[in-house]
């Protein structure tokens, strides 16, 4: 179904982007992408330099078209001061929408926003390509109205996209709650969009988890080589898809560009070792102590626990 | 230590206000006295006043010579009740129930009911018709007149003693000698002058109402009133073309406590199951339960305000049904969480980060948005950068090529620990929050002058760095003050996250 889906958006975009000169890249597995694809991806006027692929994957389809309309997403981020990559990086998914895109977006801040004491920046957004007039915060008092709120905008037909953000795991967050987000999403036709700041993996009902972090920037010279140390370059990403219902899982670093709205890959030239690195954030930067996963993950396999002491034979003596 | 008030009782054994409390008691020694609580009396008067709501929402409460009461303003109210004398019988025997004494009189102006409730003869009728109030008012005394208790006392010494006396005395010498207060209450008791009170809430718009035999107390009960309330309202609303935007549903309980709770809409609305909706929502957001008691037996509905609507016509295209749109959305949300929990931005013209934003209310910046055309700087922007992306423009430079904002800013800038060149270098390393970031790269100082002309002389200049640490995070960062010029050492705050 997925695939469907993909292949309707490719012709779609076939269709939009005449205009753009088609030229094919060659991936790094040597196939031949869509150039629509690409085109929508880049500007025909900026080719790819050398350093830049696109996404050997169904990552591509997220990067061009944005968040899919009508279902459930949840995007993670290991710790609090990642909270910037991953406001940015939803935002950024949200303005490459291609429905809905003058509608509302409402911001669902659970109440945690006290204790990490940060709000939104109207001029970041506006900065980032996102228009702030758009965005209704609701800053309900408890983690239930917030749900409450999220559930009912849900059901509602002219918002573009519903942002949950919450901190942790709340109890109250549970498989029923976000079955019925979803199904709520698939009749109305609103994303939703559960921002989970420091946290760990849950399972629920969303269609894909994504883990953000931060990445460090790059800044390409005229013949796209990476320059070293030349400053703050454009924003980057290291995004993980840990789960996809409707497909396969992958990570990838991506730079977004401002000022064309979208999104570019980045090679680095450290490409395997950075994929590795950027992908699930390793094990000693997460905690040991984890909660059990589902069994049939498609990305890696979990560790169900961990030994904590061995079992000691007690022997009688006497 | 003086009485201050007095039941029937003591005062049929001779004892009066004012009167010293070891007077009375050697006149009466078995009284009980209790020490007056004024706040307490005013909040029962207050309570009262709610209760009295039911006959007339125009209604006040006064408390001129010490001698506190309401004034209602029945008029076209009676013909409600049956009749004037029907209301009264049924205001006396309700406050009756509920254990109060009262002395009540109905008259054409304010001046005549307050002296005939205060001072009039307890045989004599309560209700004054249009044009007889000469009649009746002249065997008053004069503190039946709303004057300073000092002017009545001069006016016995020279021998007069009730209104009476002084209806026909010449007005020059009279207001010349005790001042012009005294004959403007003399007109305005006998409705020479016009007087009018004032209410002590907004009268509303439109109200419709049921009384119940049996009180009510189920929720469903509550909300099937408000619908038919509502459908009440709405061939009114439709006549005027109008539509409700704030809604107040008061709820009169049989023991005489008033429950008040109203709701704001985002654009006008005048739709009963709308109405019942909001009003459900904003019953679950209630903190403790509307504790029905015994019941209610009235219940109200209010319209506060009201702004123009038009009749829509009706649309077979689009299938959103109205319930679903996004106004009804924010004043759901409005009516369980509360109007100022869900807000828009609104922009400032200023430099300084944190003062260059604030939030408004989404329901007003609903009606706002209509005619609007603020933030026309940031529309710029935007619109700017939605034209680039679709033409390539070779002007690129004209954007930053990198975010020069944060996406999130920091409520309160927090101070951080940084090792920076002086006195004017890049940071190099900082403590934020008890973490230690090592500094990759950096990009400023961008320079925002404090303002003078709000913080005076002595406020600090911001030099703004974007920093990226070794992990690729991103932030925003400012060193307050110049090395050595305004402040010997600068401080270091942490003011925002990039994306």
């Amino acid at each position: 179904m997925r695939n469907a889906t993909a292949t309707a958006l490719i012709d779609h975009l076939h269709a939009q982007d005449q205009m753009h000169v088609q030229s094919d890249y060659q991936t790094k597995s040597g196939t031949t992408l869509p150039a629509a694809l690409n085109a929508q991806l880049i500007p025909a006027s900026r080719l790819l330099p050398k350093n830049q692929t696109v996404a050997e994957d169904e990552l591509t389809a997220f990067f061009s078209a944005g968040l899919p309309p009508g279902s459930l997403h949840e995007m993670r981020c290991a710790h609090s001061r990642d909270a910037g990559a991953l406001a940015g990086f939803a935002l950024a998914l949200l303005s490459r929408m291609k429905q809905r895109t003058a509608k509302p977006v409402l911001w669902i801040s659970a109440p945690f926003a006290d204790t990490s004491n940060m709000t939104l920046f109207p001029q970041g957004l506006a900065n980032l390509g996102f228009d702030p007039d758009r965005l209704v915060i609701v800053t309900p008092l408890s983690v239930k109205h917030a749900l409450w709120a999220a559930d009912e905008a849900a059901k509602c037909t002219d918002l573009a996209a519903v942002i949950l953000h919450i901190q942790g795991h709340p109890g109250t967050l549970d498989m029923t709650a976000t079955r019925r987000l979803n199904l709520r999403a698939s009749e109305s036709g609103t994303s939703i969009l559960i921002l989970r700041q420091s946290s760990e993996e849950e399972a629920n009902a969303a269609i894909t988890r994504w883990c953000i972090a931060p990445r460090q920037s790059c800044q390409l010279d005229m013949h796209g080589d990476l320059k070293p140390d030349a400053g703050i370059g454009h924003t980057a990403f290291s995004a993980h898809l840990e789960r996809n219902r409707q497909g396969a899982t992958g990570a990838a670093s991506v730079t977004w560009n401002h000022q064309i709205r979208g999104f570019c890959h980045v090679r680095y030239k450290d490409h395997i070792h950075a994929q590795s690195e950027s992908g699930a954030p390793s094990q000693a930067t997460l905690p040991q102590h984890r909660l059990p996963l589902s069994a049939n993950r498609q990305d890696q396999p979990s560790d169900m626990g961990q030994v904590v002491a061995l079992p000691t034979k007690l022997e009688r003596t006497g | 230590m003086r009485l201050s008030a007095l039941n029937q009782t003591a005062r049929q054994a001779g004892l009066h206000r004012n009167q010293t409390l070891t007077d009375a008691r050697a006149i009466l020694p078995k009284l009980d006295c209790h020490e007056a609580d004024e706040a307490a009396d005013a909040a029962l008067l207050e309570a009262i006043a709610d209760w009295c709501e039911r006959y007339t929402p125009l209604l006040s409460i006064d408390t001129i010579n010490e001698l506190p009461g309401l004034m209602l303003d029945v008029t076209g109210c009676a013909h409600l009740f049956k009749g004037e004398e029907a209301l009264r019988q049924d205001l006396i025997s309700r406050l009756n129930a509920h254990g109060f004494v009262t002395n009540v009189a109905i008259a054409s102006t304010p001046g005549a009911a307050w002296g005939i409730a205060r001072y009039g003869d307890p045989d004599d009728s309560r209700i004054i018709a249009l044009g007889t109030e000469r009649d009746h008012v002249a065997p008053l005394p004069l503190e039946a007149l709303r004057v300073e208790p000092k002017t009545v006392e001069e006016m016995k010494q020279v021998g007069l003693k009730t209104i009476g006396c002084i209806m026909d005395l010449p007005r020059g010498p009279l207001s010349l000698r005790f001042g012009r207060l005294l004959l403007r209450r003399l007109d305005q008791a006998l409705g020479r002058e016009e007087e009018t009170i004032s209410p002590r809430m907004a009268v509303a718009e439109l109200v419709s109402e049921r009384q119940f035999v049996d009180p009510i107390s189920l929720q469903a009960d509550i909300s099937r009133s408000i619908l038919s309330l509502a459908g009440n309202l709405k061939p009114v609303l439709e006549k005027r073309a109008l539509g409700a935007r704030m809604l107040v549903l008061k709820l009169f309980r049989v023991d005489g406590e008033r429950r008040m709770l109203s709701v704001v809409t985002a654009n006008p609305e005048r739709e009963p199951a709308h109405i019942e909706q909001l009003f459900q929502d904003r019953l679950a957001s209630l903190h403790s339960p509307l504790e029905a008691g015994f019941g209610f037996d009235l219940v109200r509905l209010e319209i506060a305000t009201s702004e123009p609507m038009l009749h829509q016509q009706a649309d077979f295209v689009s299938k959103v049904p109205m319930k679903d749109s996004y106004n009804a959305l924010i004043s759901r949300l409005g009516a369980r969480l509360g109007t100022d929990r869900v807000q828009h931005f609104t922009m400032n013209d200023t430099h300084i980060p944190e003062r260059s934003f604030g939030v408004l209310p989404s329901i007003r910046a609903s009606t706002l948005q209509q005619n609007h055309n603020q933030n026309s700087a940031l529309r710029h922007i935007h619109q700017k950068q939605a034209a680039l992306s679709l033409t390539e423009a070779e002007d690129m430079e004209e954007l930053d090529t990198q975010l020069t904002r944060p996406i999130l800013l920091l409520n309160q800038p927090e101070p951080v620990d940084v090792i920076a060149e002086i006195p004017e270098g890049l940071p190099q390393r900082f403590r934020w929050r008890k973490v230690l970031y090592e500094i990759a790269a950096s990009e400023g100082p961008e320079r925002i002058a404090c303002e003078w002309w709000r913080d005076g002389r002595q406020a600090l200049t911001r030099d703004y760095f974007k920093t990226e640490d070794r992990e690729g995070r991103r932030f925003w960062l400012f060193r307050q003050g110049l090395y050595e010029r305004e402040a010997g050492r600068p401080h270091w705050y942490m003011h925002g996250l990039f994306p």
